[in-house]
């Protein structure tokens, strides 16, 4: 197992290097830069922030010294002050080597738009609401697409069969781009159920979490579904019912517990998914995530926050792909890690 | 996205258990039959061929050029929308909207048909939905075959490429790849080959750069499934046998191993295509899509979508057309699946 | 059954999560914003680095320049200066400053503003020195404030210390004594005053600034002086900025102790905005230009509505680098191919004006229509198809010989317009005119090479100097022009506007500069100029600012 981990960490930095190499090139190629304004920058000006910013060194440099100062850990003591260029992601205090020091671990940088921020402070304030709208999201997904697949499973063939897997197809096809716009008109405008848009309270974050979510109940619906289906099939369960047991008790105690698994193992890429996935919601909906403030920076250049969000949300696929691997594992024991 | 990637890898294991199945005239014969009786794909193949005859006859549909504007009829409803959305109150009853039913679903903002404007839009989606499995297949393909029928070092660094491409966030990729590509090719300068490049996405309508920036971001589902197919097709007696009477490494490629992974490829591109739609309809959504003033789902969701308190229907009849295609692709695509192989019904 | 336990426990997170972020305001005399704030947080509240709106807007009412704009009649008032005299030569100007305004902080533990002491713990006052350290950190090249455009051309020595090629020692400020301040310019102007009314040239306190770096805006660290203090900044999209009135503000006549208790800016979108100011939870809403007709179709609403004019001209620039606008005539043909008024009432629809003119007419020594209803350009197709035949058949060419292509920045607005505009060219001339579209980066890179671009200008200060200079087709600033166009009769009439002494002889040359920009050699085919419009709840009593921030220790809240 140990092993295991050690090999996928060791592959998700080649991953993120490659990744980031990619985004850096992507990102200088297209033309404008972070300090373009309507009138245009007095070329000193233009050059004391390109200086300020690091952006004279050779574009390789730059890349480097931009890696290097989000890989390095530091540990920092009394002396340690934060400031634009020096804003760690990780603090861990670090009580035996004194009062003040502390683990530090990725800098990502100055924003190099907003001036007065570190990308690390435009994370703390977006990346919540976009997790809180990702796990609203899976919360709507799980609770509406796990139990109509157990349904539909049990009633195979049958009406609720067909009703539930109609509904399963006809969910994976309504796309946010349909589903928020429909859901905003009938609750915001005609029912005046729910505010049409926003984000802070309860109320706002349902029509949202609803758009997101709903394609994705259907996807668990039917996986739910697939999976039960195939472990009612299997010896253990048969064994179950010769032996008498009740059909509640052979479902809930033995084919649940199996049949979930493959289910679990959805739910982390697929909260991974959703997070970095919701771009769409928080435009409709007026919601301040990251997200949208990624295509922000992207139309600003804001290099910095371009290349940390990408290596954030690529760093958090990897993982929760690698821990789904290790949960699966330790669910399923006929699969070994290897 | 419609289809997740995690279960972008169940459908793909899902459907590689086929390749056993597919032998012969009969399977395709008899899978077809089943298809035959599977009511809601044919539902969905019935809708799919009226979105291609709306869309070959879009001009004769429509009831006016797509880009033509009337100011004066800017926003302006016909009697019956505004009784079906009821907060758009008419003019005559002391409310805001302009009635007018030469729009059969109303005019947008610069008084162009959304009628018409949904009928050309059909053509970009269906283009889409057909061009975009061609693209992620052709890189799918190439990178498939080579890495399973090689084997070894290529193979391994062809499906670590894979790796590292399924952790990039898809829509923040497709977003920079698209930034890229459109932004630097956006140069006036004849003469040179972004600007050929730039002119030839323009005289497409933004089209060539949606396609690339679907197929750089898709294929790799593809190139999976196709190596696991020719994994095992390679150990066949069939391509052993060709293989002893000396065929060439293309010939087998392309006269044995091609032709015996071919139905769950189509299947599994026939589940992705509402993925691809999306995609168009999600890039136009972002104003990164088609240019204007050619008409896209997604854009005119976009602009509709801001008047939504006002103008419901600006937003709702695009949606309504993107969802309907996309529903049908998805059931064409599970009657398909079932047709192939019963046993995977509902697999995913 | 596990499966149960982990819906409870995700129900729970889900439902703790969100239920965090709820708030609640209901103290006495707080009012909510979202006025020209959009979505976005503020970029900044460093009076050296502000160059918009929202950012303006903050500074504007946490500091108080030497000189105050008056936000209703856009006139030069006292500020931090009682009073000013200038030297003969027009050059010098002397301000005197208000005594005793102390720098303050609010202290978040006791929920009070206080005074700021300095060591021996006596109160630390604004005082010239004060105003000197501002201008100069904003000048200084060290900085690199982005709008340094604006301020370097005025203070005698400010253009070279800017560049880093003059000594900060030789920028014409000299502190006389505490509550005195001389300050040279680098010419006479009538404008002058104006310039002191700018963020840029506000006081600034210079110890916190060194302390602090670049965290000194936080409301733990700032040292502010103006009518409001900084209560609390939730920074991010989606955030909000609450200002608490300063009880140590003396109160002059041109700046008021407030009345409010407190102001919350709320950083939202328009149509956001819009669904809270319907439901209670917003006093000041704008309002998106696809709700405009149901707003003044609904009684409730009609009565809030209220427009005001905007501080920004929409314009199309053409490249004189690039056939057809080499020529003149073909300009102004595609200028009065434009059916303005068409675009006003029925693409945008909240009272924008079709512009004649460049320059906005509320501004200070511009021409207005009123003056000059002969002035300027206006849309006329037949004048227009007229002008182009003639052009065609002189260089023996058809409309369809040329592939021309607009640029404009993203956005759906911009978009709207140029579709409609493409298809009036296309009615009226038979051009057909692609349009591109670009991020505002590559945008702003690239436009210089298209045939048309779309531009705003929005101004900095409110005299009409800002739009005939600083806009940039004076040819002094002829490489950042992007129209490539200049002509020495324009920047002769400009020169001549600026130094003129009365605003009648200014307003009379601006009309004649004006007349070569948009009719008689056009660079641009001006559109229209902007409106601001905005909701406001009942039992407000407020002013309405020409200056696009609002002044709120005028305001009142009665319920």
């Amino acid at each position: 197992m140990t092993v295991f981990i050690i090999r996928r960490l060791l592959w998700m930095a080649l991953v993120l290097l490659v990744v980031s190499a990619i985004t850096f090139v992507l990102l200088r190629a297209v033309p404008g830069g972070p300090f373009n304004t309507e009138r245009g920058v007095p070329a000193p000006v233009q050059r004391a922030l390109e200086e300020k910013f690091n952006l004279t060194a050779p574009l390789y440099q730059q890349y480097l010294k931009y890696l290097s100062d989000i890989l390095v850990p530091h540990i920092t003591g009394e002396e340690f002050r934060r400031s634009l260029t020096n804003d760690y992601l990780i603090n861990v205090p670090l009580p035996f080597l004194g009062e003040e020091a502390y683990f530090r671990w990725m800098n990502f940088g100055p924003s190099l738009r907003v001036r007065s921020r570190t990308v690390n402070q435009i994370f703390q304030e977006n990346l919540p609401v976009s997790f809180q709208l990702g796990l609203a999201a899976l919360v709507v997904a799980v609770v509406i697409g796990v139990p109509s697949g157990v349904v539909a499973a049990l009633k195979r063939n049958t009406w609720l069969d067909y009703a539930s897997m109609g509904i399963a197809i006809t969910g994976v096809s309504i796309s946010i781009i349909v589903s928020a716009p429909v859901l905003q008109y009938l609750f915001g405008v005609q029912w005046k159920l729910l505010p049409a848009s926003g984000w802070g309270t309860f109320q706002q974050a349902i029509l949202p979490a609803f758009a997101l979510g709903f394609t994705y109940s259907a996807l668990l619906a039917r996986l739910t579904r697939a999976s039960l289906l195939q472990v009612l099939d299997e010896d253990y369960i048969r064994t179950a019912r010769a032996k008498g047991l009740s059909e509640r008790i052979v479902v809930s105690l033995h084919a649940l517990k199996n049949a979930l698994i493959p289910v679990v193992t959805v739910i982390g890429p697929l909260f991974a998914l959703l997070v970095t996935g919701t771009f769409v919601a928080e435009t409709i909906f007026g919601i301040p995530g990251m997200g949208r403030y990624f295509v922000t920076s992207v139309t600003n250049r804001d290099f910095t926050v371009v290349m940390g969000t990408i290596l954030l949300y690529a760093g958090f696929l990897v993982l929760a792909n690698m821990a789904v691997d290790i949960v699966y594992a330790w669910l399923d024991p006929r699969i070994r890690l290897s | 996205m419609a289809v997740a990637e995690g279960n972008q890898d169940l459908q793909s294991s899902g459907v590689s258990k086929l390749d056993t199945h597919l032998k012969g005239e009969s399977l395709w014969a008899s899978a077809w039959k089943r298809m035959l009786r599977n009511r809601l794909a044919i539902m969905g193949l019935i809708i799919i061929l009226i979105a291609v005859l709306v869309a070959v006859f879009a001009d004769t549909i429509a009831l006016k050029p797509f880009s033509e504007t009337d100011l004066s009829s800017g926003d302006s409803a016909p009697y019956w929308v505004t009784q079906v959305f009821s907060s758009m109150t008419p003019v005559e009853n002391g409310g805001y909207v302009k009635v007018n039913n030469e729009y059969p679903l109303g005019a947008d903002n610069l008084g162009r048909d959304i009628f018409s404007r949904i009928v050309y839009g059909t053509r970009i989606s269906l283009l889409v939905a057909f061009a975009g499995p061609v693209f992620a297949l052709a890189v799918g393909l190439a990178v498939g075959l080579t890495a399973g029928y090689f084997g070894g070092a290529l193979d391994n660094i062809l499906m670590r490429i894979v790796d590292i491409m399924y952790a990039f966030p898809t829509l923040l990729l497709i977003i920079l790849l698209m930034t890229f590509f459109r932004f630097s090719t956006s140069t006036p300068e004849p003469g040179t080959f972004t600007y050929a490049l730039g002119q030839l996405d323009k005289s497409t309508g933004g089209m060539l750069f949606i396609f690339v920036g679907i197929g750089l971001t898709s294929w790799m589902q593809m190139a999976r499934l196709v190596r696991g197919q020719v994994l095992s097709a390679r150990e066949t007696e069939y391509v052993e046998s060709a293989r002893a009477m000396g065929a060439t490494t293309p010939r087998i490629m392309w006269r044995h191993i091609l032709p015996n992974i071919l139905g769950p490829l189509i299947v599994a591109e026939t589940l992705t295509i509402p993925q691809y739609i999306s995609y168009e309809a999600f890039l136009s959504f972002i104003g990164l899509g088609v240019q204007v003033p050619t008409p896209s789902w997604g854009s005119m969701i976009s602009d509709g979508s801001r008047a939504i308190s006002s103008y419901p229907n600006q937003a709702i009849f695009p949606a309504l057309a993107l969802f309907f295609v996309m529903f049908a692709f998805n059931f064409l695509g599970d009657g398909l699946r079932d047709a192939l192989d019963p046993r995977m019904r509902g697999a995913d | 059954m596990k499966k149960g336990l982990v819906f409870v426990l995700l129900l729970a997170l889900f439902v703790a999560l969100i239920g965090g972020v709820v708030s609640a305001q209901d103290e006495p005399k707080v009012l909510t914003t979202g006025r020209q704030m959009g979505p976005s947080d503020i970029p900044t509240i460093d009076p050296a680095l502000a160059e918009d709106v929202p950012s303006v807007q903050v500074i504007d009412e946490l500091f108080v320049g030497l000189v105050r704009i008056n936000e209703e009649t856009i006139a030069a008032e006292p500020g931090m200066a009682t009073s000013w005299s200038v030297s003969d030569d027009g050059l010098v100007y002397t301000f005197s400053l208000v005594p005793d305004v102390p720098w303050v902080r609010y202290n978040a533990e006791s929920g009070a503003v206080e005074q700021l002491t300095d060591a021996d713990g006596n109160p630390m006052y604004v005082t010239a020195q004060d105003f000197a350290n501002g201008i100069l950190r904003t000048l200084s090249p060290d900085t690199a404030s982005p709008y340094l455009y604006v301020y370097q051309p005025w203070i005698a020595g400010g253009e070279a210390y800017a560049s880093g090629e003059g000594a900060m020692e030789d920028v014409g400020i000299k502190v006389v004594d505490d509550y005195t301040l001389e300050v040279t310019m680098s010419r006479p102007s009538s404008v002058t005053p104006l310039i002191f009314g700018l963020w840029g040239f506000m006081a600034q306190p210079q110890s916190v600034i060194d302390e602090y770096a670049e965290f000194w805006i936080d409301p733990e660290n700032i040292a502010t002086y103006g009518p409001f203090a900084l209560k609390e900044w939730v920074r991010g999209d989606g955030g909000s900025l609450t200002m608490i009135a300063n009880p140590f503000w003396p109160g002059t006549d041109s700046v008021p102790s407030p009345q409010l208790d407190e102001v919350q800016f709320q950083f939202l979108d328009e149509s956001v905005q819009l669904t809270n100011f319907e439901a209670g939870s917003l006093d000041v809403s704008e309002v998106p230009g696809t709700e405009i007709d149901r707003v003044l179709a609904s009684p409730d609403l009609s009565t809030a509505y209220a427009v005001g004019p905007g501080t920004c001209t929409y314009y199309y620039g053409f490249n004189v680098e690039r056939e057809p606008f080499t020529d003149a005539r073909a300009r102004l043909a595609f200028s009065m191919a434009i059916d303005r008024a068409a675009i006003t009432e029925d693409v945008l629809g909240a009272g924008e004006i079709p512009a004649n003119f460049f320059a906005l007419p509320n501004l200070n020594a511009a021409p207005t229509l009123a003056q000059f209803p002969e002035g300027g350009v206006f849309s006329d197709p037949e004048g227009a198809k007229a002008l182009w035949d003639e052009y065609l058949a002189e260089v023996g060419k058809t409309s369809a010989d040329f592939n021309l292509t607009l640029l404009h920045n993203e956005s759906a607005l911009h978009s709207a317009i140029a579709q409609a505009v493409q298809q009036m060219w296309s009615d009226t001339l038979g051009v057909t005119v692609q349009i591109a579209t670009a991020d505002f980066s590559t945008y702003l890179d690239t436009r210089g090479n298209y045939d048309i671009y779309r531009a705003g200008w929005c101004y900095d200060y409110p005299d009409a100097h800002n739009f005939y200079y600083d806009a940039g087709f004076h040819s002094d600033l002829l490489e950042e022009n992007d129209t490539h166009w200049s002509n020495a009769d324009y920047d002769a009439l400009v020169e001549q506007g600026f130094a003129a002494e009365t605003v009648e002889e200014r307003v009379d040359l601006y009309a004649q500069a004006e007349q070569i920009l948009v009719h008689d050699d056009p660079a641009i085919a001006p559109v229209y100029f902007y409106v601001t419009d905005d909701l406001t709840a009942p039992g407000i009593t407020r002013t309405h600012s020409y200056i696009t921030r609002e002044h709120y220790e005028k305001w009142d809240i009665n319920r």
